[in-house]
């Protein structure tokens, strides 16, 4: 089917990482009496109103929670805390500390007034 | 990078810390500043310095040339003038072996031409567990949320 050796791999072990576009490919390769369908009205990110690049922001985003909630449930920690630790980690450490700087002004101004 | 406007740092705490480095002054960036620069989400708005003896003259030295006075007479010694109040001076960090040796364990963060030396997230989380006080213990979990995410990047 032109597929790399990995994602036949992929499909053969079940994993659920596998695109469903792939997924149709094989079982139409296979000449499956099986049907499937995406049903786009049920998938979050892919509104209507939505962007190319807002879909890319969002699945980024979903990705990165739930790599946080994979490490968050093997340590035990919180996977909200992991994911800010995440996206903390794609910025220079300068750059992290500078927005921690800058929160605790807001910080401090908000408890100012 | 300096310059840029996301760069956290006043151009007197820049000099001060390259006029240190400049001069071999042995000196470790501790607390919750060094762990937000390894990724922990926690808010700072201080930078603390652990030097392995505060009679080191080259404090003195780079306290002057980023325009500000090194009193290490006061309790706890402290380092005055404009653009340079947010850096602290501490004497020492509950839960820790001695200087030389966490010195010995520490990382390179580079800044600017040179490069400052910080306390691995991992001794910081002992150290704030020792400390023990309320603020302390508030931020554990944020800490060994960072510590878990940095484990996977290894």
């Amino acid at each position: 089917m032109g597929s790399s050796p990995s994602r036949i791999c992929k499909l053969e072990a079940c994993d659920d990482t596998v695109a469903a576009s792939l997924m149709l490919r094989a079982l139409e390769i296979m000449d499956a009496p099986l049907r499937i369908e995406i049903d786009a009205k049920r998938d979050a990110w892919s509104g209507p109103g939505h962007t190319k690049r807002e879909r890319r922001m969002l699945a980024d985003r979903l990705l990165r929670r739930r790599r946080a909630e994979r490490i968050a449930e093997a340590h035990t920690v919180d996977a909200g805390d992991v994911e800010h630790v995440l996206f903390n980690l794609s910025l220079s450490p300068w750059q992290r500390l500078a927005r921690s700087f800058q929160r605790a002004r807001l910080d401090r101004l908000s408890t100012e007034r | 990078m300096p310059g840029s406007t996301d760069f956290p740092l006043s151009d007197e705490e820049l000099t001060f810390l390259r006029e240190l480095t400049r001069a071999g002054a042995k000196f470790l960036i501790v607390g919750l500043g060094a762990a937000v620069l390894q990724g922990a989400d926690a808010v700072t708005q201080d930078l603390d310095l652990w030097f392995r003896s505060v009679a080191d003259p080259s404090i003195a030295q780079a306290a002057r040339a980023a325009g500000g006075v090194f009193a290490w007479r006061s309790v706890p010694p402290m380092i005055a003038g404009d653009g340079l109040e947010r850096l602290d001076i501490v004497l020492q960090c509950d839960g820790l072996d001695n200087f030389d040796v966490e010195y010995a364990h520490a990382a390179d963060i580079p800044l600017d031409d040179f490069a400052v030396k910080i306390l691995p997230l991992e001794r910081i989380i002992a150290s704030k567990r020792a400390a023990g006080r309320p603020k302390d213990k508030a931020v554990l979990e944020a800490l060994k949320a960072a510590l878990a995410a940095r484990s996977t990047l290894d």
